[in-house]
């Protein structure tokens, strides 16, 4: 029975079906399965997707489509490992968010999306993130990555203030600084101090792992 | 399954309605006063026992108008070409379009761009590559026209030809014959059981010659559609004015579709387009640029006001596969496309009917597939509209990415290009900075690699040898090779 119901969570991942994502979650839940393991489940999911990603057999709306799934069903199974005592082991922290004076938010949301998908807790600030703002969740949560957005030109330099403040706060060592979006290139990531920028989502959510060693 | 092309739902016309007609009637005049020499006894026959005047000493023959009408009207409005392999057989004819690959004399070095004569590797390679290529919807004559001496030379080379593409490939044929090969090449195809359309070339101005009249009777006899193309340039064998070229091309080949008619009512007829513009500055005929895409829009407008199917080229005056190459086929066959002409020679041709190369021809590809996406055009529906959708995903942070309708609709909409790069930047660095000729030699490699074209039954390779070995002695003891 709990391998059916973990097949079946599996399979809504596949099937791009967060409506019986979040239901399957739920029964393994009931059915008293180690939610470590329905998480496990999931990430196994998401690796097929990427591995048809990858080989060029499936496309961005099919991995965003799976990613969706998964991160509907994992609260229910974070909230079951905390109930349990118990500790999700992640990859690490990351704080995102699009900067000061663009509320572009797709790209981030996917970026957001994928890093849940690859483990990553991440902490979603939204859209028009001032530095101040960043620079409180950092200091707040401490992570590992901050990913930073920009659609626009104009909001681009918004990135190298967000740094620099963290450069004068003393911040700047314990985390990366990772930034994307559609008017970055690698030239200006590395002008501005950036640790990586990648073009896409399905990319950037792997430099995240490449940034924390993973 | 073979894809069989597009269709193209409301044909561009870059004509008016009444020019239309004004060159109708000035076809009509040409014919009626002026006249086109056939020089062909059993043609002049035909002709005058159907009521035309003929000038016997001349060759000369004008038409009756009401002969003219009549014998448009008795074309069918498709045309039937059948394959080696049935799933490649074609129809062409009403608004669908099909992309074909050109011919060229020479194949020429990627590095050097030096030209030299193909062998048969040549051959061999880029028949594969033809075989392969999801856009090439009918083989036409291949990708060479001329073969190193040593394996083919003179007339019996364009039977060689024949029977290499007989072999070689299984989507359908174009053919041509010379001088008296026309029986061989007939007994070739009919031992195969491929019915292609048959090649007529005239001599503007407003003349045929007597070898390619033979021709459409032996075709005509062997219920082979007919391809005329009298090939003008503007200028030079036609009148420098578009319109007036288009009048003339519009007799030459309108002479032939009446003697055909005559001949064999009902026959069918795929009407070619060579038209292009004498270089006044470089005196030499241009291949490629608007006025010859103009030229071809003009000619698919006034064939479809007949109901009768049309071709067209694509040609280009670069010599290498470069901006201009691109610039030029792509205008040419986008236009051509969207006028609706049924069948577009387009594939591996670089300097028009000069050179070809199979990695042109690979390039070629991506550009038919988004010439075709473009005549495929907008979907319009209640699913497409999607107003439902806009309504559920809402204002932002909503996203349509991870929706069902996305994953559904997204691969109708946008094409996949197999060499062109649509990467972001650091993944085209990643892939090693390679520009589109070096990506479309790559692919080159790999169909050579992985790719077989289907042999043809040994029963009928044997056969086709054998002819190919009778027409060589016929030739010889005829004094023509």
């Amino acid at each position: 029975m709990g391998e059916e119901i973990l097949q079946k969570l599996k399979q809504s991942v596949l099937a791009y079906d967060q409506t019986a994502a979040v239901d399957w979650a739920r029964k393994a839940v009931e059915a008293s399965i180690d939610p470590l393991r329905a998480l496990d489940v999931l990430t196994e999911a998401i690796r097929e997707i990427g591995e048809g990603f990858g080989k060029g057999d499936l496309f961005l709306p099919d991995m965003v489509g799976a990613a969706d799934a998964m991160k509907a069903a994992t609260p229910i199974l974070e909230a079951a490992i905390e109930r349990s005592g118990g500790k999700r082991e992640t990859v690490g922290t990351v704080v995102l968010g699009t900067v000061y004076g663009d509320i572009h938010d797709i790209g981030k949301a996917m970026v957001a999306t994928l890093m849940t998908a690859q483990g990553f807790k991440v902490l979603d600030l939204g859209v028009n993130i001032t530095a101040e703002q960043f620079l409180a969740a950092v200091r707040e949560t401490r992570p590992e990555i901050l990913a930073m957005s920009s659609l626009l030109t104009t909001t681009a330099p918004e990135m190298k203030k967000v740094i620099d403040k963290l450069k004068s706060e003393g911040l700047r060592e314990k985390l990366k600084v990772m930034v994307g979006g559609g008017a970055i290139t690698e030239s200006f990531a590395a002008g501005i101090g950036a640790d990586g920028y990648d073009p896409t989502a399905v990319g950037g959510a792997v430099l995240a792992r490449h940034l924390v060693g993973k | 399954m073979p894809t069989k092309g597009y269709l193209v739902e409301r044909p561009l016309n870059i004509l008016r309605p009444e020019e239309v007609e004004k060159i109708h009637e000035a076809m009509l005049r040409v014919l009626e006063q002026t006249g086109v020499v056939l020089d062909n006894e059993r043609a002049l026959n035909v002709l005058s026992d159907a009521g035309c005047a003929v000038d016997k000493k001349k060759k000369l023959v004008t038409f009756p108008p009401s002969l003219i009408e009549e014998s448009l009207r008795k074309c069918p409005d498709k045309v039937l070409l059948k394959a080696r392999n049935p799933q490649y057989d074609v129809e062409l004819g009403g608004n669908r379009v099909t992309f074909c690959p050109w011919i060229g004399m020479d194949t020429v070095d990627l590095d050097t761009w030096e030209r030299r004569t193909p062998t048969e590797q040549d051959f061999l390679n880029a028949s594969k590559v033809l075989d392969y290529l999801n856009e090439v919807h009918v083989y036409g004559f291949g990708p060479y026209a001329h073969i190193e001496e040593k394996v083919a030379s003179g007339v019996y080379g364009y039977l060689w030809l024949m029977a290499f593409n007989l072999r070689h490939c299984q989507k359908a044929l174009f053919a041509a014959a010379q001088m008296e090969t026309d029986a061989w090449m007939i007994r070739m195809f009919n031992a195969v059981g491929v019915r292609p359309a048959v090649l007529l070339s005239g001599a503007p101005p407003l003349t045929w010659p007597g070898h390619q009249l033979q021709l459409l009777f032996s075709s005509a006899d062997a219920n082979f559609p007919l391809n005329p193309f009298s090939g003008v340039a503007a200028g030079a064998s036609s009148p420098a004015t578009l319109a007036g070229t288009v009048v003339q091309n519009y007799a030459e080949v309108t002479a032939i579709i009446v003697l055909a008619q005559v001949y064999k009512p009902g026959i069918e007829v795929l009407v070619g387009n060579y038209s292009q513009v004498m270089g006044m500055r470089e005196s030499c005929v241009i291949q490629g640029g608007p006025e010859r895409a103009l030229l071809d829009a003009a000619w698919s407008q006034i064939w479809r006001r007949n109901g009768i199917p049309c071709t067209g080229i694509v040609g280009s005056d670069a010599k290498a596969i470069d901006y201009q190459c691109a610039v030029e086929k792509t205008l040419s066959a986008t236009i051509m496309a969207l006028a609706g002409s049924n069948k577009i020679y387009f594939h591996g041709g670089v300097y028009d009917e000069l050179t070809n190369h199979p990695v042109a021809a690979i390039l070629d590809n991506d550009a038919a597939k988004m010439v075709g996406r473009i005549l495929d055009g907008i979907r319009v529906d209640s699913a497409t509209l999607a107003a439902d959708l806009i309504r559920e995903v809402g204002p932002a942070p909503g996203s349509f990415l991870s929706t069902k309708h996305t994953r559904e609709y997204w691969k109708q909409e946008q094409i996949l290009p197999d060499i062109f790069d649509r990467w972001p930047y650091p993944e085209w660095v990643n892939r090693g900075k390679k520009d589109s000729i070096a990506r479309g030699k790559e692919k080159y490699e790999q169909i050579l690699a992985k790719h077989e074209v289907p042999p043809l039954p040994a029963e009928q390779d044997r056969e086709l040898a054998s002819l190919l070995e009778q027409s060589k002695k016929d030739l010889q003891a005829k004094g023509l090779l």
